[in-house]
């Protein structure tokens, strides 16, 4: 049966009546938290973040907002994105295939640019298992989604190793940490991949080539969790204190994009470090990051913290992403265009199964999918 | 005018066809922004063969079918500097052209009809050279399948090939060219008085109208 739309739209009017009376509260738990960020004491919030309480460590005064600089008349940019097909448990066989999308711009004096993409097909076992001793665990979800950021940011890394005569910045979609997989219960999953990323990191240190995550609409509240510590807000809510575990809270349902929304165009704030991860990262390697707003949206923008700890860097970065959303209609040029090499469409899609059930069949080997699969593919009534 | 010393220069790779059909093909240009010309003969070798066809249209758009071009220009970026501010443009567009299928080369014998089977996709396409331009052109044959399109179009088609055409002889046999394609046109065009007249009125476009 398909969707019954007719049952749902009474849930649709009463989501937008709930959205537009969320709005005014809203409002007003901005305008507080605004002010706590203006008013706060610094070396409180450290205090906080240190006694493990928050992890958004503050490195310039909170409130603080930094106009962009110009981007540099000549400079370089790398970015890489990537796309995938999953491996289908249901297929004839067990493969899955990741597509690492890349472009490489050149403004100024000697323009030129590079738009392309590698697909690889991973259907051995190495490639299907992260083995540890007799444990494995099938790449999958957000273990495949954990594989392409390492192969993403490898490709980033390789990129950057060829010579350049400009000022450079690398761009990745979304943060420099392997989110996507931090909730994985297997601890020799994630310390199998983190290690791979962490070398990727390592290598654009090496090359002295900022890399900056780029993340669009973000939904972090690091910034929020951190003012929730904030002594002023602590005396007013005894939820952030501990003593009344259901008293509502003046900040709740706030992300810090919001609180960051009267950054004017171009305009960055404050540089923060993230501690989340900071038991599985070196400190040279540690997501330090601003938010932006970039024309359109306010966005976030983490550095490792070996360029954040550099003010020219700083400037580059700010400088460069600004300039990338300009030319790219409020997101950096050069990202989308990566994605457009990475993206694997649905016709794309059904022609590398076609022929891999092709190869299948010249070698004598079974073709069928399970019959849950055949069963969806004919649908007897 | 110069005398075909252009053709001692090689055929050039304009393009890679990516539809075919059994009376015209689309090709992709080798480089933006420059299909050979409207009117031109183009040449696809295949196998020992070459097909020959006059390029009928030309578009540039987005490479994607979903992407869609906006407007670029700022203060005094606009034009050419446009490209150099976004040097990725140029591989995110692409200039296709359209071409007629009018006739094939087998050995030394040229045929004006069409080809038993159209050109296979990404197949090359080269320019023609003025040697080629006049050996194919040497019969009138594919006047009538250049006039078989949409009038408008097909009117400033056969003028603009047989203008090239010309060029391709050199002034004095080019004279001759024309009076002889203007004769054939007359032939073909016999019923309809006034394409006959604004057809050869393109030929002659620097010659003052009477």
């Amino acid at each position: 049966m398909t969707l019954d739309l007719g049952r749902l739209s009474a849930a649709i009017r009463a989501m937008g009546e709930h959205l537009a009376a969320q709005q005014a509260a809203y409002e007003q738990r901005v305008a507080l938290a605004r002010a706590l960020l203006r008013t706060v004491e610094p070396a409180a919030l450290v205090a906080a973040v240190e006694a493990g309480h928050a992890t958004a460590l503050p490195l310039e005064p909170p409130a603080a907002r930094y106009p962009p600089p110009a981007p540099p008349t000549d400079y370089q940019v790398l970015a890489t994105d990537g796309s995938q097909i999953e491996p289908d448990r249901h297929g004839p066989a067990l493969w899955y295939l990741l597509n690492i999308g890349w472009a490489v711009i050149q403004y100024g004096a000697t323009p030129w640019a590079e738009l392309a993409s590698t697909p690889q097909l991973y259907y051995r076992p190495e490639d299907l298992y992260v083995r540890d001793g007799a444990r494995q665990a099938p790449i999958q979800g957000s273990r495949l989604d954990a594989r392409r950021s390492v192969a993403e940011l490898e490709r980033l890394a390789a990129l950057a190793a060829r010579p350049a005569p400009v000022p450079r910045v690398a761009l990745s979609d979304g943060f420099l940490l392997l989110w996507a997989y931090w909730e994985g219960p297997e601890g020799f999953v994630r310390d199998h991949f983190v290690e791979q990323f962490q070398q990727a990191l390592c290598r654009l240190q090496q090359l002295a080539v900022p890399v900056a995550g780029y993340i669009s609409r973000p939904r972090g509240a690091d910034i929020v969790m951190l003012l929730r510590q904030a002594p002023p807000h602590r005396r007013a809510c005894g939820r952030c204190r501990g003593t009344e575990p259901e008293a509502p809270c003046a900040l709740d349902g706030l992300v810090d994009r919001l609180l960051f929304d009267d950054l004017a165009p171009g305009e960055r704030s404050a540089l923060f470090e993230s501690r989340t991860l900071a038991r599985y990262y070196p400190p040279e390697l540690l997501p330090r990051f601003f938010y932006l707003n970039v024309g359109r949206e306010v966005a976030r923008v983490e550095l490792p913290a070996w360029a954040a700890a550099q003010p020219d860097l700083v400037a580059r970065v700010h400088a460069v992403v600004v300039d990338q959303c300009r030319r790219g209609q409020g997101y950096p040029v050069v990202l989308a265009r990566a994605h457009e090499q990475a993206v694997v469409g649905g016709a794309d899609r059904q022609r590398v199964e076609e022929l891999i059930r092709q190869t299948l069949v010249v070698h004598g080997l079974p073709d069928r999918p399970s019959a849950k699969q055949a069963s969806k593919l004919v649908r007897a009534v | 005018m110069a005398e075909r010393t252009e053709d001692v220069a090689p055929a050039e790779r304009v393009g890679e066809i990516i539809e075919a059909t059994s009376h015209a093909f689309v090709a992709q240009s080798v480089r933006l922004h420059q299909a050979p010309p409207f009117g031109s003969l183009v040449r696809v070798p295949v196998a020992d063969t070459d097909l020959y066809a006059v390029v009928a249209e030309t578009r540039t758009a987005s490479l994607e079918a979903s992407g869609r071009p906006i407007a670029r220009g700022y203060a005094d970026i606009v034009d050419a500097a446009i490209y150099r501010e976004n040097p990725d443009l140029e591989h995110v567009l692409r200039t296709e052209f359209r071409a007629l299928l009018v006739g094939f080369r087998a050995g030394s014998t040229v045929f004006q009809h069409l080809p038993a089977l159209p050109p296979p996709l990404h197949y090359s396409v080269y320019t023609c050279r003025p040697s080629e331009v006049v050996a194919f052109t040497a019969r009138l044959d594919y006047l009538r399948t250049l006039l078989a399109g949409p009038a408008a179009l097909a009117d400033e088609l056969v003028a603009a090939s047989t203008r090239l055409a010309a060029a391709a002889r050199g002034h004095e046999q080019g004279e001759a060219f024309l009076l002889q394609v203007g004769r054939a046109l007359a032939l073909l065009l016999r019923d309809d008085y006034d394409r006959l007249t604004a057809i050869l009125r393109r030929l002659r476009p620097e010659e003052p109208w009477r």
